[in-house]
């Protein structure tokens, strides 16, 4: 007779088998594929190989360390990361609060509301997005008619396009995950506090942002990991100077045609993001559970 | 001085029904409370709205003679333990004791020598104090959240259900010792329970409430041995209530509460029946006895087995066993 732990085993084996065929081996693969020798010299590799099969070198990792593209294109990266996620939290938090403090017949709606962006198509919404940061958009054409500035701003086609198109993507992940967070909390405990003689704003600071931090953290957490992928904002909204390294592996694989040279950027990539993450793993704040 | 003084208080719930409906009342300074009912009846939401954590759609209240109808929570100066005790998890249970004078802005030493004393007053032990709620025990959080609830010196002490959770022998430990805390500390307590025992047992005096409504209001021995209502009389435990129709039935008017212990049994008395059960409790027996007339009642008596199930008996219904029930 099987023991209920290994009944649990058998029922996850199609998606164990699915995580080491979808994502393990396409990793080896992506880490052996760094190793090999690149094969086209030229920007136009048609006819050549893109890399050659079965040789071994550092020499993708020698370049990249001492190239300054690639530093640029990682500290960008990296920035782009940090501000879209400092953001997605300053400007969710409020959010995730407001939606929590909803009367019951309201969240159905409200939920509706911050999940929608996700259920239309990427590509219509950065499209969009375009149409409104763009030189003759609604943003630039209401600040010229206020008189705030002469010439249009630089909306699209900058940093400050990509942070914009990449926080509108991000943000609904950060609100649902801090939301969520805040669901889980006694309501009973800002009464508690009231009737302490907190005022709200005490009561928020000493009751529920502490014990809120863990949804923070995870919430700061997944909105990096999520802004360091960009991919979409950068390629339609960012300034083809300021890339980040998912729109350099796109180059290096099908522009440049240098397979090795892109798999060993998407293993920089996999390193960032794993030492990113284990130092939140340190700093993890505590959870504190209600008794009962 | 009322130190708790409700004026026609009502509040509804969005469906229209009333929650609490124009209950008005006064407390004396010092006095211990007790609001009784079913789970329901709108006792908690009165504790609510005295605590100012719901507001009234008419009606206000009072604290210490002043109008604090409109007055948010933290202004009411009111101490309450939730039934849930809602201990602040992230903190131990010394800095739950101490937040009350924290957001005051009492000095660390000043408000942990507080918190000291109060957990000293309620017997939680030195070691217990540094720990977290998670870490305590259901009676220990009851204390911490008692003396949470007084450290910051309320002038009001509200209770909800605060025993609910507890075993039955913890609980009457606890009760006796609560109210041995709020004696000395000489606090006005409002308590709100459905248990009768506790109401009994504690309060100077009680009000009974059902569907929103203040039933009666008494000392303990008034509202039991006179109830004015045949919800409170039920509810209080008296097993011999009789609509007007059965206490005609046995030659009476109106409704009528029959006294069990004052029941006589006898080989000839007024109203043959049948024991359909018989209970022994220890001080004496009580006889389930159904009268011919179809009337149920239940009758104590101290004799020895001298009745078996199944028995024809007469009842006997001296004029010392009835109380009539006005259904005011």
């Amino acid at each position: 007779m099987k023991t209920a732990r290994q009944r649990a085993w058998l029922w996850s084996a199609p998606s164990v088998v699915l995580l080491l065929g979808l994502l393990v081996w396409p990793m080896i693969y992506l880490v052996r594929l760094s190793l090999c020798e690149g094969g086209s010299q030229s920007g136009f590799g048609i006819g050549g190989s893109f890399y050659k099969p079965g040789t071994w070198t550092l020499k993708v990792y020698a370049t990249l360390l001492s190239e300054r593209y690639f530093w640029e294109v990682l500290g960008f990266t990296v920035w782009l990361g940090f501000v879209v996620a400092a953001l997605c939290v300053v400007l969710g938090y409020p959010t995730a609060h407001f939606l929590w403090q909803l009367p019951k017949r309201w969240k159905p709606a409200a939920l509706v509301f911050v999940i929608i962006p996700k259920l239309s198509s990427l590509l219509v919404t950065i499209y969009g997005l375009k149409i409104i940061l763009g030189d003759f958009g609604p943003v630039n054409a209401a600040l010229q008619a206020l008189g705030v500035i002469k010439e249009p701003l630089a909306l699209q086609h900058s940093a400050t396009g990509v942070v914009i198109g990449k926080t509108l993507l991000v943000l609904p992940y950060t609100i649902l995950l801090i939301w969520a967070g805040l669901e889980r909390l006694d309501r009973g405990l800002i009464s508690a506090s009231r009737g302490l003689g907190a005022t709200t704003w005490q009561s928020f600071v000493w009751v529920t942002l502490p014990l809120s931090l863990p949804a923070l953290a995870a919430a700061t957490l997944v909105s990096l990991i999520w802004a360091l992928g960009a991919f979409i904002s950068p390629y339609l909204l960012g300034s083809p100077d300021q890339i980040t390294l998912a729109v350099d592996v796109q180059r290096q694989m099908f522009e440049n045609l240098h397979w090795p040279r892109g798999a060993g950027e998407g293993v920089a990539m996999l390193l960032t993001l794993t030492l990113i993450a284990g130092g939140f793993a340190l700093i993890r704040p505590r959870e504190y559970a209600s008794p009962r | 001085m009322a130190a708790v003084r409700l004026h026609h208080l009502s509040c509804g719930f969005a469906s229209g029904t009333l929650a609490v409906d124009d209950v008005s009342f006064e407390l004396a300074a010092g006095e211990f409370f007790c609001l009784l009912g079913p789970s329901g009846s709108g006792k908690s939401t009165m504790l609510r709205l005295i605590g100012g954590y719901l507001e009234p759609q008419t009606g206000s209240v009072w604290i210490n003679d002043r109008d604090v109808t409109k007055v948010p929570p933290e202004r009411r100066n009111t101490g309450m333990v939730f039934q849930n005790y809602a201990l602040f998890p992230h903190l131990s249970a010394l800095d739950n004791v101490a937040f009350g004078l924290r957001v005051k802005g009492v000095s660390k030493v000043e408000r942990e020598a507080k918190a000291h004393e109060m957990l000293d007053w309620v017997g939680l032990t030195h070691n217990e104090r540094h720990r977290r709620p998670v870490q305590l025990s259901g009676g220990q959080q009851q204390r911490v959240a008692l003396a949470r609830a007084l450290a910051f010196g309320p002038s009001l002490l509200m209770l909800d259900e605060p025993f609910a959770n507890l075993d039955r022998s913890l609980r009457e430990r606890l009760r006796e010792e609560m109210r041995e805390v709020q004696r000395r500390a000489g606090i006005t307590t409002i308590l709100v329970t459905h248990d009768r025992d506790e109401a009994l047992a504690l309060g100077d005096r009680i009000a009974v409430m059902d569907q929103g409504r203040l039933l009666q209001l008494g000392t303990p021995e008034e509202v039991y041995r006179q109830p004015t209502n045949t919800t409170v009389a039920i509810f209080l435990g008296h097993r011999n209530v009789l609509t007007a129709e059965a206490s005609g039935k046995c030659g009476m008017e109106g409704t009528v509460l029959l006294w069990p212990e004052r029941l006589r049994i006898h080989k000839a008395g007024q109203h043959a029946g049948i024991v359909r059960r018989m209970v022994f409790t220890g001080s004496h027996r009580v006889l389930a006895v159904s009268l011919d007339n179809g009337v149920e009642l239940d009758v104590h008596t101290t004799h020895d087995a001298e009745h078996q199930v199944g028995d024809r008996v007469k009842v006997e219904i001296p004029a010392e066993a009835v109380t009539r029930i006005p259904d005011a």
